[in-house]
């Protein structure tokens, strides 16, 4: 690019260099953006799996040792299922909620429209 | 001790006042206890203004006519732009900008008012008459369809990457033609609080750019022409009856030709190679604001 003109000089150096901090490369988008859900590893999940499967033998034979404990655990289990049922539908109805409210917040004008107006610029020279 | 405005000025100096401050438009005060701390706030500025050092006497009537004309336009100007930082801020304040962000467009608001009593004041002294801005507030793009981020970062990149750069670089040529030292020190105090202001939409332009990515360089992009086109409006607007004498350019003004070369000077040497190195596309902006526009008064 040619030599500037003094004024655009100072302005690039006072204002858009500094200012934007030019002096460092720009990284788009580096801190922003839908972040990813966290996967499971495929050898992990069949591991969790199958560590599951045990467990739950595990359970049936204590059952056939304790049928009285297994009740007990049957409905213990129960009403904890039932718990995290009620736990689930209420958390999946606030975050409709949220998201509604968050829909409607955008929706929502910051201030009037005002197409009829001017629109200030500052400084006029004549 | 005055800031040099043609090297590497600081725009602000928070612990900085001016000592020998007197209200500068009295009759455009409320006459009520506010009036007290509105020159607290005023008195915050680094550029003392030697208001009876004026050389408007040594002017011809028609001159001080023209100079009146053109400061009670900078006025009326100086005043929408308070509005326009309003606006701005609730812009900001709807995407979540940073506190610094806010604080500096808030301020700017302010600065806004002072400018806009020192240009009233300027007319009086060439017009002996004291008149107020007419009332009026500033509109900047709406869109409700698109995300309040890119909607901020559009409107800061019209008022303040654009049109605030803009002023800086008139600012700084008009004060190079300047020897009136009451218009100089004006001309100098203005620029300095428009080199922040300035600043201001730059950095979130960047800040935007990292937390909001591809989707805000597009609407940076689409913004550009729209922003430019609104500067270069005021550029090719109709001026005040009379001439520009060299007397009265020695009182900080320019002709419109003058500043034709002065936007596009500024649009290929400042703007433009701003916003590519940021990575925003600018269209036809070089050929819009090239030689053939420049020349065309």
């Amino acid at each position: 690019m040619a030599k500037r003109a003094a004024f655009s000089n100072t302005i690039w150096r006072t204002v858009v260099f500094a200012g934007a901090m030019l002096a460092t490369p720009v990284v788009v988008g580096c801190g922003g953006g839908d972040k990813k859900e966290t996967t499971i590893p495929t050898e992990d999940k069949a591991a969790a799996d199958q560590a599951a499967a045990d467990k739950a033998a595990a359970d049936a034979k204590a059952a056939d040792d304790a049928k009285a404990a297994d009740d007990a655990k049957a409905a213990e289990a129960k009403a904890a299922e039932d718990k995290a049922a009620t736990e689930a539908q209420a958390l999946a109805d606030k975050e409709a909620a949220d998201k509604a409210a968050a829909e409607e917040a955008a929706k929502a004008r910051p201030r009037a429209n005002t197409k009829s107006r001017k629109t200030g610029r500052g400084f006029i020279l004549s | 001790m005055e800031p040099d405005v043609l090297g590497d000025i600081e725009p602000h100096d928070p612990a900085a006042r001016d000592d020998a401050y007197e209200p500068t438009s009295p009759w455009w005060l409320s006459g009520t206890p506010l009036e007290s701390e509105h020159h607290r706030l005023m008195r915050r500025r680094t550029v003392h203004i030697p208001w009876a050092e004026t050389t408007a006497a040594a002017l011809t009537e028609p001159e001080r006519a023209r100079l009146a004309a053109t400061w009670m336009r900078r006025s009326e100007a100086e005043y929408l732009a308070v509005s326009t930082f309003s606006v701005l801020a609730i812009d900001l304040v709807a995407a979540a900008a940073p506190a610094d962000v806010l604080s500096l467009c808030l301020r700017a608001g302010i600065d806004e008012v002072r400018h806009a009593e020192m240009c009233i004041r300027m007319a009086k002294i060439y017009s002996g008459t004291e008149q107020l801005p007419p009332a009026g507030m500033s509109s900047l793009p709406d869109d409700p369809g698109r995300p309040k981020l890119h909607q901020a970062l559009a409107n800061t990149m019209l008022v303040s990457c654009v049109s605030e750069t803009y002023a800086t670089t008139v600012l700084s040529a008009t004060r190079d033609l300047t020897t009136d030292p009451t218009a100089q020190a004006v001309l100098t105090s203005i620029y300095s609080d428009e080199v922040m202001h300035a600043r201001l939409g730059w950095s979130y332009l960047r800040h935007a750019i990292e937390i909001g990515g591809q989707g805000v360089i597009d609407a940076a992009a689409a913004m550009l022409p729209r922003a430019l086109r609104g500067v270069a409006n005021v550029v090719e607007a109709e001026r005040p009856f009379g001439e520009v004498t060299d007397a009265v350019r020695t009182h900080g003004l320019m002709t419109p030709a003058e500043e034709r070369v002065i936007f596009s000077t500024c649009v290929h040497e400042v703007l433009v190679p701003g916003f590519v190195a940021l990575g925003i596309p600018v269209g036809t902006a070089l050929e819009d604001y090239g030689d053939a526009w420049a020349h065309a008064a």
